[in-house]
Protein backbone atom coordinates (compact mmCIF):
# COMPACT_ATOMS: atom_id res chain seq x y z
CA UNK A 1 0.00 0.00 0.00
CA UNK A 2 2.91 2.39 0.92
CA UNK A 3 6.24 1.88 -1.25
CA UNK A 4 4.82 0.43 -3.90
CA UNK A 5 4.63 1.66 -7.50
CA UNK A 6 1.90 1.83 -9.23
CA UNK A 7 -0.64 -0.04 -6.55
CA UNK A 8 -3.19 2.21 -6.79
CA UNK A 9 -6.38 2.41 -9.90
CA UNK A 10 -5.13 5.57 -11.20
CA UNK A 11 -1.59 3.04 -12.29
CA UNK A 12 -4.27 0.61 -13.82
CA UNK A 13 -6.05 3.03 -16.16
CA UNK A 14 -3.09 4.66 -17.22
CA UNK A 15 -1.80 1.28 -18.16
CA UNK A 16 -5.00 0.40 -20.25
CA UNK A 17 -5.18 4.06 -21.87
CA UNK A 18 -1.64 3.68 -22.80
CA UNK A 19 -2.73 0.18 -24.02
CA UNK A 20 -5.33 1.77 -26.04
CA UNK A 21 -3.48 4.08 -27.50
CA UNK A 22 -0.41 2.24 -28.48
CA UNK A 23 -2.63 -0.17 -30.74
CA UNK A 24 -3.26 2.50 -33.75
CA UNK A 25 0.52 3.61 -33.17
CA UNK A 26 2.17 0.03 -32.92
CA UNK A 27 -0.73 -1.05 -36.44
CA UNK A 28 0.87 2.09 -38.46
CA UNK A 29 4.65 1.73 -37.78
CA UNK A 30 5.05 -1.89 -37.24
CA UNK A 31 2.01 -3.26 -38.55
CA UNK A 32 1.11 -7.21 -37.51
CA UNK A 33 2.87 -6.09 -34.33
CA UNK A 34 -0.74 -4.50 -32.61
CA UNK A 35 -2.10 -7.72 -32.35
CA UNK A 36 0.35 -9.22 -29.59
CA UNK A 37 -0.51 -6.28 -27.19
CA UNK A 38 -3.74 -7.97 -27.73
CA UNK A 39 -2.96 -11.06 -26.23
CA UNK A 40 -0.59 -9.54 -23.62
CA UNK A 41 -3.61 -7.75 -22.00
CA UNK A 42 -5.41 -11.03 -22.53
CA UNK A 43 -2.87 -13.12 -20.54
CA UNK A 44 -2.22 -9.84 -18.11
CA UNK A 45 -5.64 -11.12 -16.91
CA UNK A 46 -4.20 -14.60 -16.15
CA UNK A 47 -1.08 -13.48 -15.03
CA UNK A 48 -2.64 -11.36 -12.61
CA UNK A 49 -4.94 -14.41 -11.13
CA UNK A 50 -1.60 -16.16 -10.85
CA UNK A 51 0.08 -13.63 -8.56
CA UNK A 52 -2.86 -13.53 -6.28
CA UNK A 53 -2.16 -17.33 -5.95
CA UNK A 54 1.73 -16.44 -5.63
CA UNK A 55 2.63 -13.14 -4.33
CA UNK A 56 -0.58 -12.24 -1.93
CA UNK A 57 -0.93 -16.40 -1.17
CA UNK A 58 2.38 -18.31 -1.22
CA UNK A 59 1.12 -20.67 -3.52
CA UNK A 60 3.15 -21.42 -6.66
CA UNK A 61 0.61 -22.68 -9.06
CA UNK A 62 2.37 -24.76 -12.19
CA UNK A 63 -0.45 -25.20 -14.09
CA UNK A 64 -2.83 -21.97 -14.70
CA UNK A 65 -2.88 -23.16 -18.40
CA UNK A 66 -5.86 -25.55 -16.43
CA UNK A 67 -8.07 -22.92 -16.20
CA UNK A 68 -7.05 -20.90 -19.56
CA UNK A 69 -7.64 -24.15 -21.21
CA UNK A 70 -10.74 -24.60 -19.75
CA UNK A 71 -11.99 -20.47 -20.33
CA UNK A 72 -10.98 -21.33 -24.07
CA UNK A 73 -13.01 -24.98 -24.41
CA UNK A 74 -15.41 -23.75 -23.25
CA UNK A 75 -16.02 -21.22 -25.98
CA UNK A 76 -15.13 -23.49 -28.69
CA UNK A 77 -16.85 -26.44 -27.64
CA UNK A 78 -19.87 -24.26 -26.67
CA UNK A 79 -19.66 -23.36 -30.48
CA UNK A 80 -19.39 -26.37 -31.99
CA UNK A 81 -21.96 -27.88 -30.34
CA UNK A 82 -24.52 -25.42 -29.51
CA UNK A 83 -23.88 -23.09 -31.61
CA UNK A 84 -23.85 -20.25 -28.97
CA UNK A 85 -21.49 -17.52 -30.17
CA UNK A 86 -22.21 -14.22 -27.63
CA UNK A 87 -18.90 -14.08 -25.80
CA UNK A 88 -19.70 -12.84 -22.85
CA UNK A 89 -22.23 -16.23 -22.33
CA UNK A 90 -19.09 -18.22 -23.04
CA UNK A 91 -16.97 -16.20 -20.73
CA UNK A 92 -19.69 -17.04 -18.15
CA UNK A 93 -19.69 -20.93 -18.88
CA UNK A 94 -15.52 -20.56 -19.21
CA UNK A 95 -15.98 -18.65 -15.59
CA UNK A 96 -17.98 -21.50 -13.84
CA UNK A 97 -16.37 -24.61 -14.98
CA UNK A 98 -12.90 -22.58 -13.64
CA UNK A 99 -14.47 -21.99 -10.34
CA UNK A 100 -15.59 -25.68 -10.48
CA UNK A 101 -12.32 -27.23 -11.26
CA UNK A 102 -10.45 -25.03 -8.83
CA UNK A 103 -12.75 -26.10 -5.75
CA UNK A 104 -12.91 -29.92 -6.95
CA UNK A 105 -8.66 -29.74 -7.18
CA UNK A 106 -8.68 -27.16 -4.42
CA UNK A 107 -10.41 -29.46 -1.90
CA UNK A 108 -7.33 -31.58 -1.73
CA UNK A 109 -4.53 -28.97 -3.13
CA UNK A 110 -4.46 -25.93 -0.33
CA UNK A 111 -3.77 -28.88 2.46
CA UNK A 112 -0.21 -28.98 0.40
CA UNK A 113 2.82 -26.47 0.30
CA UNK A 114 5.51 -25.07 -1.59
CA UNK A 115 6.42 -28.13 -4.35
CA UNK A 116 3.49 -30.57 -3.61
CA UNK A 117 0.93 -27.70 -4.16
CA UNK A 118 2.68 -26.80 -7.63
CA UNK A 119 3.01 -30.55 -8.83
CA UNK A 120 -0.79 -31.02 -8.48
CA UNK A 121 -1.43 -28.37 -10.08
CA UNK A 122 0.70 -29.31 -13.09
CA UNK A 123 -1.37 -32.64 -13.31
CA UNK A 124 -4.17 -31.54 -12.51
CA UNK A 125 -3.42 -29.74 -15.88
CA UNK A 126 -1.77 -32.12 -18.34
CA UNK A 127 -4.62 -34.01 -17.46
CA UNK A 128 -7.04 -32.11 -19.01
CA UNK A 129 -4.17 -31.76 -22.09
CA UNK A 130 -4.24 -35.20 -22.56
CA UNK A 131 -8.26 -34.87 -22.53
CA UNK A 132 -8.45 -32.50 -25.13
CA UNK A 133 -5.63 -34.73 -27.01
CA UNK A 134 -6.54 -37.70 -27.35
CA UNK A 135 -10.95 -37.28 -26.67
CA UNK A 136 -10.32 -36.16 -31.13
CA UNK A 137 -14.16 -36.89 -31.97
CA UNK A 138 -15.17 -34.63 -29.33
CA UNK A 139 -12.57 -32.09 -28.85
CA UNK A 140 -10.85 -32.34 -32.63
CA UNK A 141 -7.78 -33.31 -30.75
CA UNK A 142 -4.41 -31.12 -31.91
CA UNK A 143 -6.19 -29.78 -34.78
CA UNK A 144 -8.66 -27.34 -32.39
CA UNK A 145 -11.50 -26.06 -32.51
CA UNK A 146 -11.98 -23.39 -34.71
CA UNK A 147 -13.84 -20.17 -33.43
CA UNK A 148 -15.82 -17.80 -35.44
CA UNK A 149 -16.73 -14.05 -35.34
CA UNK A 150 -18.07 -13.49 -31.45
CA UNK A 151 -21.30 -11.47 -31.28
CA UNK A 152 -19.60 -8.43 -28.04
CA UNK A 153 -22.09 -7.32 -25.90
CA UNK A 154 -25.68 -9.44 -26.87
CA UNK A 155 -26.03 -7.40 -30.00
CA UNK A 156 -22.93 -6.39 -31.57
CA UNK A 157 -21.77 -9.34 -34.25
CA UNK A 158 -18.41 -9.31 -35.72
CA UNK A 159 -18.85 -11.46 -38.66
CA UNK A 160 -18.61 -8.99 -41.09
CA UNK A 161 -15.89 -7.23 -39.92
CA UNK A 162 -12.64 -7.38 -41.92
CA UNK A 163 -9.36 -8.69 -40.14
CA UNK A 164 -7.66 -5.44 -38.85
CA UNK A 165 -10.90 -3.79 -38.06
CA UNK A 166 -12.25 -7.29 -36.30
CA UNK A 167 -8.91 -7.20 -34.68
CA UNK A 168 -9.27 -3.52 -33.37
CA UNK A 169 -12.38 -3.91 -31.63
CA UNK A 170 -11.30 -7.22 -29.77
CA UNK A 171 -8.45 -5.22 -28.75
CA UNK A 172 -10.56 -2.58 -27.05
CA UNK A 173 -13.30 -5.01 -25.98
CA UNK A 174 -10.26 -7.09 -24.27
CA UNK A 175 -9.54 -3.98 -22.59
CA UNK A 176 -12.26 -3.22 -21.31
CA UNK A 177 -12.59 -6.57 -19.46
CA UNK A 178 -8.85 -6.30 -18.44
CA UNK A 179 -9.52 -2.65 -16.72
CA UNK A 180 -12.25 -3.86 -14.86
CA UNK A 181 -11.10 -7.21 -14.00
CA UNK A 182 -7.85 -5.69 -12.99
CA UNK A 183 -9.74 -3.18 -11.11
CA UNK A 184 -11.43 -5.53 -9.10
CA UNK A 185 -7.93 -7.64 -8.16
CA UNK A 186 -6.50 -4.03 -6.89
CA UNK A 187 -9.76 -4.26 -4.63
CA UNK A 188 -8.99 -7.96 -3.64
CA UNK A 189 -5.50 -7.32 -2.87
CA UNK A 190 -6.03 -4.56 -0.54
CA UNK A 191 -9.12 -5.37 1.08
CA UNK A 192 -9.05 -6.99 4.64
CA UNK A 193 -9.07 -10.30 2.57
CA UNK A 194 -6.07 -9.80 0.88
CA UNK A 195 -4.38 -8.45 4.20
CA UNK A 196 -5.17 -11.70 5.68
CA UNK A 197 -4.13 -13.71 2.56
CA UNK A 198 -0.34 -11.89 3.03
CA UNK A 199 -0.56 -13.10 6.77
CA UNK A 200 -1.23 -16.83 5.72
CA UNK A 201 1.80 -16.65 3.33
CA UNK A 202 4.36 -15.31 5.32
CA UNK A 203 3.09 -16.35 8.93
CA UNK A 204 0.70 -19.20 8.48
CA UNK A 205 0.37 -20.12 12.50
CA UNK A 206 -0.47 -16.73 13.42
CA UNK A 207 -3.03 -16.49 10.72
CA UNK A 208 -4.32 -19.91 12.59
CA UNK A 209 -3.67 -17.92 16.04
CA UNK A 210 -6.09 -14.80 14.87
CA UNK A 211 -9.05 -17.39 14.40
CA UNK A 212 -8.58 -17.82 10.17
CA UNK A 213 -9.66 -21.04 8.33
CA UNK A 214 -6.33 -20.68 6.78
CA UNK A 215 -7.10 -23.59 4.45
CA UNK A 216 -10.89 -21.50 3.51
CA UNK A 217 -9.05 -18.60 2.24
CA UNK A 218 -6.38 -20.35 0.32
CA UNK A 219 -9.50 -22.50 -1.41
CA UNK A 220 -10.96 -18.97 -1.86
CA UNK A 221 -8.03 -17.11 -3.33
CA UNK A 222 -7.14 -20.37 -5.52
CA UNK A 223 -11.14 -19.85 -7.10
CA UNK A 224 -10.71 -16.56 -7.67
CA UNK A 225 -7.66 -16.61 -9.60
CA UNK A 226 -8.94 -19.95 -11.75
CA UNK A 227 -11.82 -17.62 -12.45
CA UNK A 228 -9.25 -15.42 -14.07
CA UNK A 229 -7.24 -17.63 -16.12
CA UNK A 230 -10.66 -19.15 -17.22
CA UNK A 231 -11.62 -15.27 -18.46
CA UNK A 232 -7.98 -15.02 -19.70
CA UNK A 233 -8.72 -18.41 -21.44
CA UNK A 234 -11.81 -17.52 -23.11
CA UNK A 235 -11.20 -14.18 -24.00
CA UNK A 236 -7.94 -15.57 -25.64
CA UNK A 237 -10.01 -18.16 -28.01
CA UNK A 238 -11.63 -15.47 -30.65
CA UNK A 239 -8.34 -13.68 -31.39
CA UNK A 240 -6.13 -16.59 -31.34
CA UNK A 241 -9.77 -18.00 -33.52
CA UNK A 242 -8.60 -21.65 -32.45
CA UNK A 243 -8.43 -23.52 -29.49
CA UNK A 244 -5.74 -26.17 -29.23
CA UNK A 245 -4.45 -28.07 -26.44
CA UNK A 246 -1.24 -25.81 -26.40
CA UNK A 247 -3.53 -23.51 -24.18
CA UNK A 248 -3.57 -26.60 -21.39
CA UNK A 249 0.03 -27.63 -21.67
CA UNK A 250 2.50 -27.13 -19.06
CA UNK A 251 4.34 -24.68 -21.47
CA UNK A 252 1.62 -22.07 -20.99
CA UNK A 253 1.83 -22.89 -16.78
CA UNK A 254 5.79 -21.82 -17.08
CA UNK A 255 4.63 -19.30 -19.54
CA UNK A 256 2.44 -17.43 -16.85
CA UNK A 257 4.53 -18.12 -14.14
CA UNK A 258 7.76 -15.94 -16.98
CA UNK A 259 5.49 -13.27 -17.26
CA UNK A 260 5.08 -12.67 -13.59
CA UNK A 261 8.74 -13.20 -12.52
CA UNK A 262 9.29 -10.89 -15.64
CA UNK A 263 7.29 -8.09 -14.35
CA UNK A 264 7.93 -8.39 -10.69
CA UNK A 265 5.70 -10.50 -8.32
CA UNK A 266 6.34 -8.15 -5.81
CA UNK A 267 4.15 -5.74 -7.22
CA UNK A 268 0.82 -5.22 -8.15
CA UNK A 269 1.08 -3.98 -11.74
CA UNK A 270 4.20 -6.79 -11.97
CA UNK A 271 2.04 -9.70 -13.87
CA UNK A 272 0.55 -6.45 -16.34
CA UNK A 273 3.56 -5.31 -16.95
CA UNK A 274 5.25 -8.88 -17.24
CA UNK A 275 2.45 -10.13 -19.73
CA UNK A 276 2.67 -7.14 -21.69
CA UNK A 277 6.59 -7.37 -22.22
CA UNK A 278 6.78 -11.59 -23.22
CA UNK A 279 4.55 -11.11 -25.82
CA UNK A 280 6.68 -9.11 -27.49
CA UNK A 281 10.09 -11.00 -26.14
CA UNK A 282 8.31 -14.05 -27.23
CA UNK A 283 7.79 -12.75 -30.81
CA UNK A 284 10.91 -11.33 -30.74
CA UNK A 285 12.76 -14.47 -29.67
CA UNK A 286 10.73 -16.57 -32.15
CA UNK A 287 12.16 -14.42 -35.46
CA UNK A 288 15.65 -14.23 -34.46
CA UNK A 289 16.00 -18.06 -33.91
CA UNK A 290 14.26 -21.15 -34.30
CA UNK A 291 16.17 -21.76 -30.48
CA UNK A 292 13.64 -19.28 -29.05
CA UNK A 293 13.21 -21.19 -26.05
CA UNK A 294 17.29 -20.84 -25.57
CA UNK A 295 16.92 -16.77 -25.25
CA UNK A 296 13.96 -17.09 -23.19
CA UNK A 297 15.59 -19.24 -20.79
CA UNK A 298 18.64 -17.02 -20.83
CA UNK A 299 16.01 -14.08 -20.07
CA UNK A 300 15.14 -15.72 -17.00
CA UNK A 301 18.18 -16.29 -15.64
CA UNK A 302 19.06 -13.44 -15.70
CA UNK A 303 16.23 -12.06 -14.11
CA UNK A 304 16.67 -14.18 -11.49
CA UNK A 305 20.46 -13.29 -10.98
CA UNK A 306 20.29 -9.84 -12.14
CA UNK A 307 17.07 -8.27 -11.17
CA UNK A 308 14.85 -10.59 -9.15
CA UNK A 309 12.18 -8.00 -8.32
CA UNK A 310 11.24 -7.76 -11.97
CA UNK A 311 11.15 -4.74 -14.25
CA UNK A 312 9.54 -3.18 -11.65
CA UNK A 313 12.11 -3.48 -9.47
CA UNK A 314 14.12 -1.25 -11.40
CA UNK A 315 11.99 1.62 -10.68
CA UNK A 316 13.80 1.09 -6.96
CA UNK A 317 17.21 2.44 -8.64
CA UNK A 318 18.63 5.30 -7.10
CA UNK A 319 18.93 6.70 -10.94
CA UNK A 320 15.08 6.24 -11.64
CA UNK A 321 14.05 7.55 -8.53
CA UNK A 322 16.21 10.91 -9.63
CA UNK A 323 14.60 10.51 -12.77
CA UNK A 324 10.98 10.39 -11.14
CA UNK A 325 11.93 13.18 -8.90
CA UNK A 326 12.92 15.59 -11.86
CA UNK A 327 9.87 14.69 -13.61
CA UNK A 328 7.69 16.07 -10.81
CA UNK A 329 9.78 19.29 -10.35
CA UNK A 330 9.56 19.48 -13.91
CA UNK A 331 5.43 18.99 -13.97
CA UNK A 332 5.27 21.35 -10.64
CA UNK A 333 6.87 24.21 -12.58
CA UNK A 334 4.95 24.09 -15.87
CA UNK A 335 1.98 23.57 -13.82
CA UNK A 336 0.98 20.22 -15.33
CA UNK B 1 -9.82 -19.38 48.02
CA UNK B 2 -12.21 -18.50 45.08
CA UNK B 3 -15.36 -19.88 44.65
CA UNK B 4 -16.79 -18.07 41.42
CA UNK B 5 -16.23 -20.51 38.83
CA UNK B 6 -12.70 -20.46 37.29
CA UNK B 7 -12.04 -18.76 33.97
CA UNK B 8 -9.75 -21.21 33.20
CA UNK B 9 -9.32 -25.09 34.39
CA UNK B 10 -6.86 -27.10 33.71
CA UNK B 11 -6.83 -30.20 35.27
CA UNK B 12 -4.05 -33.57 34.87
CA UNK B 13 -2.91 -32.43 31.63
CA UNK B 14 -0.40 -34.82 29.96
CA UNK B 15 1.48 -34.16 26.86
CA UNK B 16 4.52 -36.53 25.97
CA UNK B 17 6.90 -36.68 23.07
CA UNK B 18 7.92 -40.14 22.44
CA UNK B 19 9.28 -40.75 26.25
CA UNK B 20 9.86 -37.13 27.02
CA UNK B 21 7.07 -36.03 29.93
CA UNK B 22 6.79 -32.54 28.47
CA UNK B 23 3.01 -31.49 30.49
CA UNK B 24 3.08 -34.36 32.65
CA UNK B 25 -0.12 -33.96 35.25
CA UNK B 26 -0.67 -30.44 35.46
CA UNK B 27 -3.70 -29.09 37.06
CA UNK B 28 -3.91 -25.23 37.72
CA UNK B 29 -7.18 -22.40 37.77
CA UNK B 30 -6.88 -19.07 36.41
CA UNK B 31 -9.67 -16.73 37.59
CA UNK B 32 -10.53 -13.53 35.83
CA UNK B 33 -8.34 -10.78 35.84
CA UNK B 34 -5.34 -12.40 37.27
CA UNK B 35 -1.64 -11.61 35.96
CA UNK B 36 0.21 -15.00 35.72
CA UNK B 37 3.80 -15.60 35.63
CA UNK B 38 5.24 -18.97 34.29
CA UNK B 39 8.52 -19.62 34.89
CA UNK B 40 10.68 -22.64 35.06
CA UNK B 41 13.94 -23.68 33.82
CA UNK B 42 14.85 -24.49 29.89
CA UNK B 43 12.66 -28.29 29.33
CA UNK B 44 10.60 -27.40 31.65
CA UNK B 45 7.07 -27.61 29.14
CA UNK B 46 6.42 -23.92 29.74
CA UNK B 47 5.82 -23.57 25.98
CA UNK B 48 4.52 -27.30 25.48
CA UNK B 49 1.41 -25.66 28.20
CA UNK B 50 0.33 -22.49 26.62
CA UNK B 51 0.13 -25.01 23.08
CA UNK B 52 -1.98 -26.78 25.21
CA UNK B 53 -4.32 -24.17 26.43
CA UNK B 54 -4.17 -22.38 23.25
CA UNK B 55 -4.88 -25.56 21.04
CA UNK B 56 -2.18 -25.81 18.97
CA UNK B 57 -1.14 -29.15 20.25
CA UNK B 58 -3.66 -31.43 21.53
CA UNK B 59 -3.21 -33.11 24.90
CA UNK B 60 -2.64 -37.00 25.01
CA UNK B 61 -5.66 -36.94 28.79
CA UNK B 62 -6.26 -34.54 31.14
CA UNK B 63 -8.89 -31.71 31.07
CA UNK B 64 -8.86 -27.75 29.65
CA UNK B 65 -12.44 -26.23 30.63
CA UNK B 66 -12.65 -22.53 29.73
CA UNK B 67 -15.80 -20.76 31.20
CA UNK B 68 -16.96 -24.13 32.66
CA UNK B 69 -16.99 -25.64 28.89
CA UNK B 70 -14.63 -28.44 27.85
CA UNK B 71 -12.24 -27.09 25.19
CA UNK B 72 -9.52 -29.77 25.21
CA UNK B 73 -10.90 -31.08 22.06
CA UNK B 74 -11.17 -27.87 19.83
CA UNK B 75 -8.82 -26.57 17.55
CA UNK B 76 -6.90 -23.22 17.87
CA UNK B 77 -9.35 -21.09 15.50
CA UNK B 78 -12.13 -22.21 17.69
CA UNK B 79 -10.68 -21.16 21.11
CA UNK B 80 -9.69 -17.68 19.22
CA UNK B 81 -13.47 -17.01 18.77
CA UNK B 82 -14.21 -18.24 22.67
CA UNK B 83 -11.78 -15.71 23.62
CA UNK B 84 -8.40 -17.62 24.33
CA UNK B 85 -5.18 -15.77 22.13
CA UNK B 86 -1.59 -16.50 22.49
CA UNK B 87 0.87 -14.70 20.96
CA UNK B 88 4.52 -16.32 20.06
CA UNK B 89 8.18 -16.69 21.26
CA UNK B 90 9.74 -16.01 18.05
CA UNK B 91 8.21 -12.88 16.39
CA UNK B 92 5.35 -14.30 14.33
CA UNK B 93 4.13 -11.88 11.91
CA UNK B 94 3.77 -10.77 8.65
CA UNK B 95 6.84 -9.54 6.93
CA UNK B 96 5.70 -7.74 3.85
CA UNK B 97 3.31 -5.36 5.40
CA UNK B 98 2.81 -2.32 8.09
CA UNK B 99 2.60 -2.71 11.73
CA UNK B 100 -0.15 -1.00 11.24
CA UNK B 101 -1.53 -3.36 8.56
CA UNK B 102 -0.61 -5.94 10.86
CA UNK B 103 -2.90 -4.80 13.66
CA UNK B 104 -5.42 -4.10 11.91
CA UNK B 105 -5.53 -7.43 9.85
CA UNK B 106 -6.24 -8.74 14.04
CA UNK B 107 -8.95 -6.24 14.46
CA UNK B 108 -10.56 -7.27 11.26
CA UNK B 109 -10.16 -10.65 12.15
CA UNK B 110 -12.17 -10.34 15.77
CA UNK B 111 -14.67 -8.24 13.66
CA UNK B 112 -15.56 -11.11 11.46
CA UNK B 113 -14.60 -8.28 8.43
CA UNK B 114 -11.71 -10.65 6.55
CA UNK B 115 -13.65 -12.11 4.31
CA UNK B 116 -14.18 -8.61 2.96
CA UNK B 117 -12.65 -8.24 -0.90
CA UNK B 118 -14.24 -5.31 -2.29
CA UNK B 119 -13.05 -2.56 -0.11
CA UNK B 120 -9.55 -1.56 0.89
CA UNK B 121 -8.05 -2.22 4.38
CA UNK B 122 -7.25 1.53 4.29
CA UNK B 123 -10.72 2.51 3.60
CA UNK B 124 -11.93 0.62 6.61
CA UNK B 125 -11.41 3.77 9.04
CA UNK B 126 -12.89 2.19 11.78
CA UNK B 127 -10.44 -0.47 12.44
CA UNK B 128 -7.59 1.64 11.79
CA UNK B 129 -8.60 4.43 14.37
CA UNK B 130 -8.95 1.15 16.86
CA UNK B 131 -5.61 -0.12 15.76
CA UNK B 132 -4.30 3.30 16.14
CA UNK B 133 -5.91 3.25 19.57
CA UNK B 134 -4.01 0.13 20.53
CA UNK B 135 -0.91 0.83 19.28
CA UNK B 136 -1.11 4.16 21.44
CA UNK B 137 -1.70 1.98 24.40
CA UNK B 138 1.82 0.48 24.62
CA UNK B 139 3.56 2.97 22.91
CA UNK B 140 4.09 1.54 19.28
CA UNK B 141 2.62 4.74 17.39
CA UNK B 142 5.86 6.18 15.87
CA UNK B 143 6.71 3.20 14.02
CA UNK B 144 3.43 2.70 12.90
CA UNK B 145 3.67 2.92 8.38
CA UNK B 146 6.73 0.72 8.79
CA UNK B 147 7.50 -2.88 7.73
CA UNK B 148 8.40 -5.31 10.54
CA UNK B 149 11.56 -5.50 9.63
CA UNK B 150 12.68 -1.70 9.92
CA UNK B 151 11.92 -1.72 13.67
CA UNK B 152 13.66 -2.38 16.36
CA UNK B 153 12.97 -6.23 17.96
CA UNK B 154 11.70 -4.91 21.32
CA UNK B 155 8.48 -3.34 18.80
CA UNK B 156 8.56 -6.41 16.80
CA UNK B 157 8.12 -8.10 20.20
CA UNK B 158 5.60 -5.52 20.93
CA UNK B 159 3.65 -5.81 17.93
CA UNK B 160 3.17 -9.48 17.92
CA UNK B 161 1.57 -8.66 21.73
CA UNK B 162 -0.22 -6.01 20.13
CA UNK B 163 -1.88 -8.53 17.76
CA UNK B 164 -3.04 -10.57 20.08
CA UNK B 165 -4.32 -7.96 22.21
CA UNK B 166 -6.42 -6.49 19.13
CA UNK B 167 -8.11 -9.95 19.44
CA UNK B 168 -9.67 -9.22 22.82
CA UNK B 169 -9.42 -12.38 24.72
CA UNK B 170 -10.33 -13.22 28.03
CA UNK B 171 -7.26 -14.65 28.41
CA UNK B 172 -3.76 -14.07 27.39
CA UNK B 173 -1.03 -16.58 27.02
CA UNK B 174 2.10 -14.63 25.91
CA UNK B 175 5.24 -17.17 25.39
CA UNK B 176 8.21 -15.07 26.32
CA UNK B 177 7.35 -11.15 25.11
CA UNK B 178 10.92 -10.31 26.09
CA UNK B 179 13.07 -13.94 24.50
CA UNK B 180 16.18 -11.88 22.50
CA UNK B 181 15.39 -8.47 23.73
CA UNK B 182 18.57 -6.92 25.64
CA UNK B 183 18.69 -7.07 29.01
CA UNK B 184 18.55 -3.41 28.68
CA UNK B 185 15.15 -3.04 26.73
CA UNK B 186 13.55 -6.05 28.86
CA UNK B 187 12.11 -3.64 31.29
CA UNK B 188 10.84 -0.96 29.38
CA UNK B 189 8.82 -3.84 26.74
CA UNK B 190 7.58 -5.41 29.74
CA UNK B 191 6.58 -2.54 31.19
CA UNK B 192 4.01 -1.42 28.16
CA UNK B 193 3.28 -4.79 27.54
CA UNK B 194 1.99 -4.97 31.51
CA UNK B 195 0.18 -1.75 31.85
CA UNK B 196 -1.76 -2.26 28.24
CA UNK B 197 -2.76 -5.61 30.17
CA UNK B 198 -3.80 -3.74 33.23
CA UNK B 199 -5.74 -1.06 31.31
CA UNK B 200 -7.80 -3.65 29.57
CA UNK B 201 -7.67 -6.18 32.69
CA UNK B 202 -7.47 -9.19 30.56
CA UNK B 203 -6.83 -12.45 32.87
CA UNK B 204 -2.95 -13.27 31.28
CA UNK B 205 -0.55 -16.32 31.48
CA UNK B 206 3.26 -15.02 31.08
CA UNK B 207 5.78 -17.20 29.90
CA UNK B 208 9.05 -15.38 31.55
CA UNK B 209 12.69 -16.28 32.31
CA UNK B 210 13.80 -13.05 33.90
CA UNK B 211 13.67 -13.48 37.49
CA UNK B 212 13.90 -10.09 37.92
CA UNK B 213 10.93 -8.97 35.67
CA UNK B 214 8.79 -11.81 37.22
CA UNK B 215 8.94 -10.92 41.02
CA UNK B 216 8.26 -7.44 40.00
CA UNK B 217 5.48 -7.85 37.94
CA UNK B 218 3.45 -10.98 38.83
CA UNK B 219 0.51 -11.34 41.87
CA UNK B 220 0.59 -15.22 40.97
CA UNK B 221 4.01 -17.28 39.96
CA UNK B 222 3.34 -21.04 38.84
CA UNK B 223 6.93 -22.78 38.66
CA UNK B 224 7.23 -25.75 36.39
CA UNK B 225 9.92 -28.26 36.49
CA UNK B 226 10.13 -31.58 34.10
CA UNK B 227 6.39 -30.93 33.04
CA UNK B 228 4.46 -31.21 36.38
CA UNK B 229 4.20 -27.73 38.80
CA UNK B 230 6.59 -27.11 41.57
CA UNK B 231 4.84 -24.03 42.85
CA UNK B 232 1.91 -22.01 42.27
CA UNK B 233 1.07 -18.75 44.40
CA UNK B 234 2.02 -15.43 45.66
CA UNK B 235 5.21 -14.23 44.46
CA UNK B 236 6.61 -14.22 48.22
CA UNK B 237 5.38 -17.90 48.54
CA UNK B 238 7.10 -18.90 45.71
CA UNK B 239 9.93 -17.64 46.55
CA UNK B 240 10.53 -18.55 49.88
CA UNK B 241 10.04 -22.12 48.79
CA UNK B 242 13.67 -24.01 48.72
CA UNK B 243 13.43 -26.48 45.62
CA UNK B 244 12.22 -23.55 43.56
CA UNK B 245 15.19 -22.16 44.69
CA UNK B 246 16.99 -25.22 44.16
CA UNK B 247 15.88 -25.25 40.38
CA UNK B 248 15.46 -21.61 39.68
CA UNK B 249 16.70 -18.86 41.31
CA UNK B 250 19.97 -20.90 43.14
CA UNK B 251 20.52 -22.81 40.03
CA UNK B 252 20.69 -21.53 36.34
CA UNK B 253 18.98 -17.90 37.38
CA UNK B 254 21.50 -17.24 40.75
Amino acid sequence: MRREIGNNIRSIVIVAVIAGLLYPVISSIMPGWEVMLTYGIILAIAALGFNLLFNYTGLLSFGHAAFVGLGAYAVGLSVKYIGLRILEVQVLIGVLLSALLALIVGFIAVRYRGIFFAILMLVTAQILWGFYVKFYHITGGTDGIRIPRPTLFFIYDTTGLGYHAFNMVYHYYALLWFTVLAIIMWYIVNSPFGYTLRVIKDAETRAVALGVNVDRYRLLALVISAIYAGIAGALYAPINRLVTPDLAYWTLSGKIVFMSILGGTMYFLGPIIGALTYVYLETIAQRITIYWYLILGITIIAIMFFMPRGLLGLTELEGFKKMARLFSALRLQFKL
Amino acid sequence: MNTETPLLEVSNLRKYFGGVRAVDGVSFRVYEGELIFLIGPNGAGKTTLVNLVSGYLKPDSGLIAFNGRDISRLDMASRVKLGIARSFQFVNVSWSISLLENIAIAIASRRGINLSMLRSLESHTDVIEEAIQLAKLVGLEKNLDKLPLEVSHGDRKILDVVMTLALKPKLLLLDEPTSGVSTRDKFDIIDRIVSAIKATGISSIIVEHDMDIVFSYANRIIAMHSGRILADGPPEDVRSREDVRAVLLGGLYA
